[in-house]
């Protein structure tokens, strides 16, 4: 007895030691491996297809495996072999951070939040190439991509990498378009007849239960301000940063920003927005079918109406996209990109090296790759019929599966891919958008830096968000509302609009 | 008088019953709803705020993650570090607690005074990323378990558990003829028992737990464990219509999903605490020494 037990010790020691040491081999075999498995890039004679390590945000529950159809023929069409390291969406900024400072880089590294401090730095002190210059050289990177979203991710002027295309406007309305159509309400023309349309639809009723129980607009906690961006503008607020007689101002100081925001508090004090919206980060009321309307991007309609369908199966949503203020119309433009890729001088050694990554991009941006991520593979996801790509039910699901996240990989799925045939409500967006397009107002200050606001931007921005909820639900009134400002300003805005103010005027001597 | 003091008692132990009976509700139910939840229908977890018992019962959620081999995979990964990462750590921390333990050690205070060190400064992420990195670890699991082989604190309770053994018994085993290392594997550890179940399970939760190691040292995907997806699992299906994601994102997983992920990823570790429960509260000294 003993002695089997003495034994069973000894096995377990001498598997511990036999770990270790394995532990100690697989170290050493992993780093000779990795060694030999980069070749180097400068003896490559053509045909041989071109490596590249990369970074990727993941979206999906797992990366796609090494057979994925999608990436396998995107790399026989640029002749490459896509490395790519996958990281969670969770954890990308963090992981992009540790990345940087132990100067551990891939050759393509793609940066989300590029207006980040450590980003920034990193891009002022030439970790990365300058890649302005190069881009006449590749016609699809200079025609198919835009010169003003060039301008929104260029750094004191310098444009350091390629972005990923989104749309430029998208921000509005949506609601609940059965509601509307049970009680023959058309759509709001004017700001004017917002407050009543939304009154009028929430008072009719429309769950059936005889009380007057349902919310005209949800609201959540959650960056009350971005939220609330398309509504203030359609009240002629600037676009976040916008100018007041020759000078750079926060929306949140302009006398239309606090107009936008009277229709939140009338409608909070009648019922007719959500009571808990200070503290709900996640309602479901939309869902849940107790709300009528919420301010999201509206191609989100298509997605809500998806999901609700599931429990109403009446349920129809529609966007709204502008309304006609009263000194013109108005839309938000977004930045139009989200992350771009930057090349690190580190494992981009020279210009040619440079030149064929470049070369790589460049052909994501041919017409067959557009279509290759947003349709799939022609006769297995997709169906052409006359000459207008069709899924039915399976293909849907097969390119969900096969395609789940890996739109991610491309530069555009945006503006260049050949249209389907839209549903009545995706047509509808698509008219909403090309017509929100005409009225687009940029955030004049997406290409400029104010070390403030890299400094105390969140604090400042945390003020706004407390005095919008507070202002909402009736905790302070408009003599309130000017205080805040004041404390704004002392806070640091000041600061801030005069360092905006002077790279602006220095961009447009 | 008696009979009153029992009536006194009887009232007391009521009360204390029902408190502890609430309490125990209170930390059972979240773990019913969230069981409860993987087995019910979508429609039914957007519809009801608590689900105690599904009224449709239903497979769907397991049916889908079980699709693929992922969840499995990472499921065995996390096993295997588990397992692994947990046997290195108690191995070093009784090597190095061992000794320490003995008053008579050569060089034995500077030691402490170096590992209390470390107690309270550490080298922060990036310079282990680096270290970890230098030493060829990267894309491997050892990279998740050699960095933390020991930990600190856990180590000076052992060391102060194995100073409280006798040292008769040691003493008593030299006479007999043992060395030291067998005094370690054949007196003290026997008679650790309580400690090492403890420190068995701090370990292997914390390995079970490990995370932002994983995304940060396995690049390759296919090595990550069961928390990496299950936090992917639940941040996209908690992803909101409000925010901008929800456009980024062209499938969210349904909630049934990710509770389902959460049973998963869940159950086995809590099916280790009574297997070593019983270890915990044993006085293993109990007539070892007579006289």
């Amino acid at each position: 007895m003993q002695k089997a037990k003495f034994l069973w010790r000894g096995i377990i020691v001498v598997l511990c030691l036999s770990l270790l040491m394995g532990a100690v081999f697989t170290g050493c075999v992993k780093d000779t491996a990795k060694e030999s498995g980069t070749p180097d890039q400068t003896g490559e004679t053509k045909p041989e297809p071109l490596d590249i390590s990369m970074t990727m945000i993941l979206y999906p529950i797992a990366p796609p495996d090494e057979s994925n159809i999608i990436i396998k023929k995107v790399e026989e069409y640029t002749n490459t072999k896509l490395n790519i390291n996958w990281i969670p969406d969770a954890a990308y900024n963090d992981r992009i951070t540790t990345s940087l400072a132990a100067m551990d880089l891939p050759e393509v590294l793609l940066v989300r939040s590029d207006k980040e401090p450590v980003i920034l730095n990193a891009l002022r002190s030439d970790v990365f190439w300058e890649i302005g210059s190069y881009i006449k050289e590749f016609s699809n990177l200079e025609n198919k991509l835009s010169k003003i979203v060039f301008n929104n991710i260029s750094v004191e002027g310098k444009i350091y990498g390629l972005y990923r295309t989104r749309d430029l406007a998208r921000r509005g309305l949506i609601y609940r378009k059965d509601y509307a159509d049970a009680i023959g309400l058309e759509e709001p023309k004017t700001t004017d007849d917002l407050y009543p349309w939304l009154k009028t639809l929430a008072e009719s009723d429309p769950d059936g239960n005889k009380q007057n129980d349902t919310y005209a607009l949800e609201m959540n906690n959650q960056n009350v301000q971005y939220a609330t961006t398309a509504l203030s503008m359609w009240y002629g607020a600037p676009n976040t940063w916008g100018l007041k007689d020759g000078k750079v101002v926060n929306r949140f100081t302009t006398a239309e920003y606090l107009e936008s925001m009277k229709v939140l508090r009338k409608l909070y004090s009648e019922n007719l927005i959500n009571h808990d919206f200070p503290v709900n980060a996640k309602p479901d009321y939309l869902v849940k079918g107790t709300a009528c309307a919420v301010f999201t991007v509206i191609g989100n309609a298509q997605n809500f109406q998806r999901d609700v369908q599931k429990l109403d199966p009446n349920a129809t949503f529609s966007p709204i996209g502008f309304l006609q203020g009263t000194k013109g119309t108005f839309v938000p433009a977004e930045n139009g990109y989200n992350g771009q890729f930057l090349f690190p001088k580190k494992t981009v050694k020279n210009e040619e090296h440079l030149k064929k990554l470049l070369g790589y991009f460049d052909k994501l941006l041919d017409q067959e790759i557009i279509d290759l991520f947003k349709w799939g593979i022609k006769d297995l996801h997709y169906s052409l019929v006359d000459g207008v790509p069709q899924r039915s039910q399976e293909q849907v699901a097969l390119f969900e599966k096969d395609a789940s996240g890996m739109d991610q990989l491309a530069i555009d799925t945006n503006i260049y891919p050949t249209p389907g045939v839209l549903n009545p409500l995706e047509k509808k967006i698509l008219d909403q958008k090309n017509e929100m397009m005409k009225h687009t107002v940029a955030n004049i200050c997406v290409p400029y830096t104010s070390e403030t606001n890299l400094e105390r931007g969140a604090e400042l921005d945390k003020i706004i968000n407390d005095t919008i909820i507070k202002f909402v639900i009736g905790e302070i009134d408009e003599e309130g509302w000017n205080k805040e400002i004041e404390g704004w300003l002392k806070a640091g805005g000041e600061k801030v609009q005069e360092e905006y103010t002077l790279e602006y005027l220095n961009a447009h001597k | 008088m008696v009979k009153k003091a029992r009536s006194e008692y009887l009232i007391f132990d009521m009360i204390n019953s029902i408190i502890l009976f609430i309490v125990a509700i209170v930390t059972i139910l979240p773990f019913v709803h969230i069981f409860a939840s993987s087995f019910a229908t979508v429609k039914e977890l957007l519809m009801r705020k608590v689900l105690i018992f599904p009224t449709q019962f239903s497979l769907e959620a397991y049916e889908y993650i079980f699709s693929t081999p992922t969840i499995t995979r990472s499921l065995l990964s996390t096993i295997y570090l588990t397992v692994t990462g947990t046997i290195v750590n108690l191995f070093f921390t009784v090597l190095t607690a061992y000794p320490l333990a003995h008053r008579n050690l050569p060089g034995r205070a500077p030691i402490m005074k170096m590992i209390t060190f470390t107690l309270m400064f550490g080298g922060g992420m990036i310079p282990t990323f680096l270290l970890v990195k230098g030493l060829g670890l990267i894309n491997s699991y050892w990279a998740l378990i050699l960095p933390g082989a020991i930990n600190t604190f856990n180590l000076i309770v052992v060391k102060n558990f194995f100073q409280q053994i006798p040292v008769e018994l040691e003493e008593s085993a030299k006479i007999d003829g043992c060395n030291d290392l067998f005094i370690l594997l054949r007196i003290v550890l026997p008679l650790s028992r309580p400690v090492l179940a403890t420190f068995a399970l701090f370990y292997s939760v914390g390995h079970w737990n490990s995370f932002f190691d994983a995304i940060l040292y396995l690049s390759d995907s296919k090595k990550w464990p069961i928390q990496v997806l299950l936090r992917q699992i639940v941040i996209l299906s908690e992803v909101g219509v409000g925010d901008p994601e929800y456009s980024e994102i062209r499938y969210i997983p349904p909630q049934t999903v990710s509770k389902a992920v959460i049973v998963v990823a869940t159950v086995p570790i809590l099916m280790v605490y009574p297997f070593l429960q019983k270890h915990f509260a044993k006085g293993m000294m109990l007539g070892s020494i007579k006289g």
